[in-house]
């Protein structure tokens, strides 16, 4: 993102700012008005996708909050075109949903959609499994809270946050609070968030016919991207509405690398997937803002974005993607993920101190499958986990001076 | 020869203990985090969560510790009987700055303000306090328990080493019509621009007139002289050789705001008129 092309007028100008009355002349925080700002862009230059059967239509890029602490970055969005905004009840103790509630407050209730997500109470996290402590109750007293936060009566997407197993989506309190809220008026449209064993819960979304809108992990660097294009497209044509999230896959180039994630390429990989409606990129300056609205307008790949995501695909051999489906075929409980990261340290980056350390912090001892005659151990790359396992766990018992 | 082979073994051997002793510290620090506590039974996690997973534990809140360069998530549980449970997490961000930045981003005025630690607060069901790199989080699902989370706050901030400093930024903001615990620490895009980096704020309010107050202090000075001239070259200021004194700019997205740069530092305040800009600017001044 160059600083040197980013300015007032070329912001001003690109901006999508769809209808005449999308003016820059609301209050801003801090007590001034500004004078209304003529904008050039009509609304149909921008790609809107229908969510699936909830009968809203969205542009493709939409506003994760989550991180945005500059009220005047929701203000200047909401004038200049976007119209989704996505936040959840634990973000910054809920002061992410207040910001949003004292903004939105000011403009019509029927001008932006809006999503929050409530986290089920209580769950194993080994499992995903929710507990007994996940409660219809529970799960709705939070909701009221948020709706508090929100200064709103009803928000549009209502998310059970962060699912991650089948059992999870089939919970029978969850759905009952979920269908509870929706009676009540509370919510216009139920969903679930998902980004850990995403095909297995999207799957079983569909299967239950109760969620609406399916918020999922979707990126260039997943192991399983194919089975996520398989499965979104299946919940798609189901009449689901598909939001994708972690496009960036967390902004770098691999979990641990120093190279970031080329934005707009990232972007446009997951929206050229049709099934997917629309995106909430994590927005936190005025130049992203801006930037989001080329791909809006555009989602043709160039070709130096085609060769940097197929450069990126081929580095990505040495990654673990942490998604710890091999820790439940270990038998001796191993931390594999993090293990895979110490190689990656002392193999990929030659980094032997850090590498160690990692294996220290996880008390790995040298040799850690010595007991085992046969590695039970998958992993979904296809990573030879004894052989990697054994190569790295040396490295414990190395003395300082072999590490330099 | 020989003298050398003793000389290489004793430095191997030197060196095999300190590697055990490394594995024995980094061990310890997870279990010495968490103080023992009278009638209750402490489970201390296995895993530590470190920034390629805490996704796994918090989810897209991660996002926010991500930004104030989080460290390691270290957690524990204390339990009671069939259903008393404290849950612990100590978030170990990579400076006590940092540490301060998240805590400042979730703190609210709903809630009581204690003086464990550096600065904490609780309600009925949690109790946070920083410490030291240290952002502490204790929750229950029983608001009965509140007795239970001040004593085992207070343990835990000893075990940890007790710091009760916050950054020292924060001591040159003047105290007249401060907004009590409005103070925020921004630790990048301050304003929204990518080039503004980092910025401590703080709200006001005064006969009236509700107003923020900034200050941008970095490490590097001669960062605040960069982070100006792309910010003046954005509002379209027309920059003369040297600023000096206090000058406003049009920032299309912020609002009106009165700078003033001094040797290391640059202050604001944003939402006031020309004289209680002048002055607080001044008082920013004088604080030094």
């Amino acid at each position: 993102m160059s600083d040197r092309s980013f300015n007032r007028r070329t912001f001003l100008k690109t901006s999508v700012l769809g209808t005449a009355g999308a003016f820059m002349a609301n209050r801003l925080v801090g007590g001034e008005t500004l004078k209304p700002v003529n904008q050039h862009q009509k609304k149909g230059e921008v790609v809107r996708r229908k969510l699936g059967n909830t009968g809203i239509e969205l542009p493709v890029v939409s506003f994760g909050v989550m991180r945005a602490d500059n009220p005047n970055l929701i203000k200047a969005a909401m004038d200049s075109g976007y119209e989704h905004f996505d936040t959840a009840h634990v973000y910054q103790k809920g002061n992410n949903e207040k910001m949003l509630g004292e903004i939105l407050k000011d403009y019509p209730r029927d001008s932006f959609t809006i999503a929050t997500k409530v986290p089920p109470e209580e769950k194993d996290r080994k499992t995903g499994h929710l507990l007994s402590g996940t409660t219809k109750k529970a799960f709705l007293d939070k909701l009221d809270i948020s709706l508090k936060r929100l200064k709103m009566d009803h928000v549009d997407i209502l998310y059970a946050h962060g699912l991650s197993s089948k059992q999870a989506v089939e919970f029978e309190p969850l759905l009952d609070a979920l269908q509870t809220a929706k009676k009540q008026g509370k919510t216009k449209h139920i969903g679930l968030s998902t980004h850990k064993n995403e095909p297995e819960v999207i799957e079983a979304a569909i299967q239950t016919g109760v969620y609406e809108v399916i918020l999922t992990a979707y990126n260039f660097q997943q192991d399983h991207r194919e089975k996520m294009a398989k499965v979104i497209a299946k919940a798609s044509d189901a009449g689901i509405g598909i939001v994708g999230m972690k496009s960036m896959a967390g902004g770098r180039l691999g979990k641990d690398s120093d190279k970031p994630v080329d934005y707009l390429a990232a972007l446009k990989w997951a929206l050229n997937d049709p099934h997917v409606h629309t995106t909430i990129p994590g927005i936190i300056n005025f130049e992203q803002l801006r930037e989001n609205f080329s791909v809006m307008a555009n989602l043709e790949l160039t070709p130096k974005e085609k060769n940097y995501l197929h450069a990126a695909a081929l580095e990505q051999g040495l990654y673990c993607n942490g998604c710890e489906q091999c820790t439940a075929t270990c038998r001796k409980n191993i931390p594999i993920p993090e293990m895979m990261r110490a190689y990656m340290y002392a193999y990929g980056y030659r980094e032997m101190k850090k590498a160690r350390d990692v294996l220290v912090d996880h008390q790995v001892e040298d040799n850690p499958c010595k007991d085992c005659s046969v590695c039970t151990a998958r992993c979904i790359k296809g990573f030879n986990v004894h052989d990697k396992l054994a190569d790295i766990s040396r490295i414990v018992a190395m003395p300082d001076d072999f590490l330099v | 020869m020989k003298g050398k082979d003793v000389f290489r073994r004793t430095a191997l051997l030197i060196a095999a203990l300190f590697v055990l002793m490394l594995q024995g510290f980094s061990e310890d620090k997870k279990d010495e985090l968490f103080p023992r506590m009278e009638g209750w039974e402490l489970q201390v996690g296995d895993q530590v969560y470190n920034s390629g997973n805490l996704w796994n534990i918090i989810n897209g809140a991660a996002d926010a510790y991500l930004s104030y360069d989080f460290q390691k998530l270290y957690t524990a549980e204390y339990i009671q009987g069939q259903d008393s449970r404290l849950k612990v997490y100590i978030f170990e961000h990579s400076n006590p700055t940092n540490a301060f930045g998240i805590y400042s981003q979730e703190r609210s005025s709903d809630y009581t303000f204690v003086n464990t630690g550096a600065h904490g607060f609780k309600s009925g069901d949690a109790y946070y306090f920083i410490t030291g790199p240290y952002y502490v989080q204790i929750s229950t699902n029983d608001q009965g328990l509140a007795d239970a989370m001040d004593a085992l706050a207070g343990k835990i901030d000893q075990q940890i080493g007790h710091q009760d400093e916050l950054p020292a930024t924060l001591k040159r903001f003047p105290k007249k019509g401060l907004v009590s615990n409005s103070e925020k620490y921004i630790a990048a895009n301050f304003l929204g621009y990518s080039y503004m980096k980092s910025a401590f704020v703080a709200d006001y309010k005064r006969d009236g007139n509700d107003f923020r107050v900034f200050i941008i202090h970095p490490q590097d000075p001669e960062s605040v002289n960069s982070m100006l001239d792309s910010y003046l070259e954005f509002v379209e200021y027309p920059k003369p050789k040297d600023i000096q004194g206090i000058f406003k700019v049009e920032d299309p997205y912020n609002g009106d705001i009165r700078l003033y740069k001094g040797d290391d530092y640059l202050a604001g305040v944003m939402g006031a008129g020309e004289e209680l800009s002048k002055e607080y600017l001044g008082l920013i001044r004088d604080n030094q």
